[in-house]
């Protein structure tokens, strides 16, 4: 990578994090520290939570996943809007109204400790997990690209969170994220501009359009209803919105986010502002992802995207490597005669040949095929050459571009660009793992009376013992076969429980802990035995993973129900908060 | 925005605090609702349009 790249990317990470931690260098209480003194306006706490959910995965895998599918993956995105107005509506302002610090303290108001307990040990399992995967994730792909040892890449991403989450705590977070979401924007809109200017002379923004559509990559959205298609439309509105009730309603890494805004109305905001930019940014990424495919229509792109994994291949012995330069040969002579039915393509536009038109699509979509193929084939090399080796290269294709094709100085920014998202979605986490491990174990079950101080350093440790555990876990984790859809995954698995927890808090004021403190358990094991049925046997069991989230949020309901019909209803709810405060006063625990 | 100085006594947790535009919540919600079903309404017009 140029000097200029380098300067540009370390630059630009070490701004954020000295201005983060200068920005919050005043905090001095636990209060301070786990809610930034709950100062933040709309505009901060919006991109805050955006940042959050924008992981580096999102610019690293989305751009791959419209490159091979097309943009059908905005679908997922659908519900995102309808959470939005349902948790601004009825959900922040409870939270509000206790003053709560995490969202699980509301359910021992609501119910009783054991289930607050119990829902924030889901989280710190399913978040704890995630986090690892947010660091490795990018790392791995990064360090391919970079030539670093994985656990370079790995520290260099964990040490810089660490050291601003620690310092400033979720003020920081949130300041370093507004910061962070400008660079990601500003160098995706970039990308977008320089993917256009690429284009070879005469080919304009409708051709490119015409060619994506044409090839089946725009279909945004597909209204045939599935329940073994991931991505439709019906799975966007009905599922979706019921994973992001859970992740921004009852997760603590965005409830954080939005519990810190100076006000109701500010933080009623920030979730609106999400609502209102999210789906678009979502199809911003993927579109660049759809630029990537056309530049590669005109510019012979590599048979397989991970470089990495051609060097093993070539150094694999004379018969593998023999066997990829003939590979790469046939490949480049296949390009020669696609490139000729992309330009038939774009003459035919131009003039309104129809039928031209057809012929030259008919030719295209052969020649993809077969492209198709030989990428096969180069995945089957790699698979002899290193069994171990993953073969999957989505997650590369739009890191290929950034690195071959981006002029000096925008490389160093793009990089910048996935390195922010790394750090912003990991600070997020662990500043929200460390408040509710102090927050809803510690200082409510395990020490309780100590001073602020006490908790406040606790508050700083057990910040740094998640980011290490998220170190950790990036150390040891396998890639999964899509990086976006492993993390979505790990949340559906719990999210869904958690949902129903909630639901039957804020919805069914009959319920009382007893009863849905069982059917939590119940039914998270009831998502788990679904979730490996299908793994194992998807003719029986045809759920995809979207869908566990409404089956797990419907069975808490249900089997609660039923469960305090059959005990009868047990204990009422505490009716002062769950460390004594009665439910409208104000100020800090202690 | 700040508007934790002037709040009556009576809701001290901005629960009946009106947004700064569109005059009340619900018309904010409803917007941002109408404003995502267009959106989706011309996605599934590319959609269609470059099938």
């Amino acid at each position: 990578m140029h000097p200029i790249d380098w300067t540009v990317l370390l630059g630009t990470l070490l701004f954020i994090v000295a201005y983060g931690v200068w920005k919050t260098r005043k905090v001095s209480n636990t209060e301070s520290f786990l809610l930034g003194d709950r100062e933040l306006k709309w505009w901060t706490i919006g991109l805050s939570i955006m940042a959050t959910q924008a992981s580096a995965i999102t610019f690293l895998s989305t751009p791959g996943k419209a490159f091979e599918d097309g943009m059908g993956f905005a679908q997922f995105y659908f519900g995102l809007p309808i959470a939005m107005v349902i948790l601004a509506a009825f959900v922040i302002p409870q939270f509000y109204r206790l003053k709560v610090y995490t969202a699980y303290e509301y359910l021992e108001t609501r119910f009783d400790l054991k289930t607050r307990t119990l829902t924030a040990i889901f989280f710190l399992l399913q978040r704890g997990l995630s986090a690892g995967l947010t660091i490795f994730a990018p790392a791995i792909i990064l360090s391919a690209i970079l030539g670093w040892p994985l656990q370079v890449t790995n520290i260099a991403i964990g040490s810089l969170v660490i050291i601003y989450t620690v310092a400033g705590g979720t003020n920081a977070v949130s300041q370093t994220q507004k910061q962070q979401m400008i660079v990601i924007l500003s160098g995706m809109f970039i990308a977008a501009a320089i993917l256009l200017s690429k284009l070879p002379e005469g080919v304009g923004f409708g051709d490119t359009l015409g060619l994506a559509g044409a090839l089946g990559k725009l279909e945004v959205v597909n209204t045939e209803f599935s329940f073994e298609n991931r991505y439709n439309i019906w799975s966007g509105l009905l599922a979706s919105t019921f994973l992001f009730l859970s992740y921004f309603g009852a997760d603590q890494s965005q409830v954080q986010r939005y519990l810190s805004g100076r006000s109701l109305t500010e933080s009623r905001l920030g979730l609106l502002f999400n609502g209102i930019i999210k789906v678009p940014m979502q199809v911003l990424v993927l579109f660049v992802g759809i630029l990537v495919f056309v530049f590669f229509q005109f510019e012979r792109p590599p048979v397989h995207f991970n470089e990495a994994n051609l060097i093993v291949v070539e150094e694999a012995g004379p018969d593998l490597a023999e066997r990829l330069h003939v590979l790469e040969a046939e490949h480049a002579e296949l390009f020669a005669r696609k490139r000729q039915a992309v330009d038939q393509f774009v003459q035919a536009r131009a003039s309104g040949e129809t039928t031209a038109r057809t012929e030259a699509i008919e030719r295209i979509n052969a020649e993809l095929a077969q492209e198709r193929a030989m990428r096969q084939e180069a995945k089957a090399l790699i698979l002899q050459a290193n069994p171990e080796a993953n073969d999957l290269d989505g997650d590369y294709v739009f890191i290929t571009f950034v690195t071959e094709y981006l002029p000096i100085g925008l490389v160093g920014l793009l990089l910048a660009v996935i390195f922010s998202a790394a750090m912003s979605s990991t600070a997020s986490e662990i500043n929200a793992l460390a408040t509710a491990t102090v927050v809803d174990l510690y200082r409510r079950s395990l020490i309780r009376g100590r001073s602020d101080r006490h908790y406040l350093q606790m508050s700083k440790g057990l910040t740094i013992f998640w980011g290490l555990i998220a170190l950790l876990f990036a150390s040891v984790a396998n890639l999964f076969d899509n990086l976006v859809e492993a993390v979505n995954i790990v949340g559906s698995l719990f999210y869904g429980t958690v949902l129903g927890i909630f639901a039957a808090a804020f919805f069914f004021k009959r319920l009382r802990g007893r009863a849905v403190f069982w059917a939590a358990l119940m039914a998270e094991a009831l998502v788990v035995f679904l979730y490996f049925g299908h793994e194992r046997a998807p003719e029986t069991y045809p759920l995809t993973y979207l869908w566990l989230v409404p089956v797990g949020c419907f069975a808490v309901l249900i089997l609660a129900h039923l469960i305090q019909a059959l005990l009868g209803p047990g204990a009422p709810a505490p009716e002062a908060a769950p460390d004594g405060r009665k439910a409208s006063q104000t100020g800090a625990q202690g | 925005m700040d508007r934790s100085g002037s709040q009556p006594a009576a809701d001290p947790d901005g629960v009946d605090e009106q947004p700064p535009i569109m005059g009340s919540w619900p018309r904010m919600y409803a917007f941002v609702l109408i404003l995502h079903a267009v959106l989706i309404g011309v996605y599934y017009a590319i959609s269609r349009l470059y099938a």
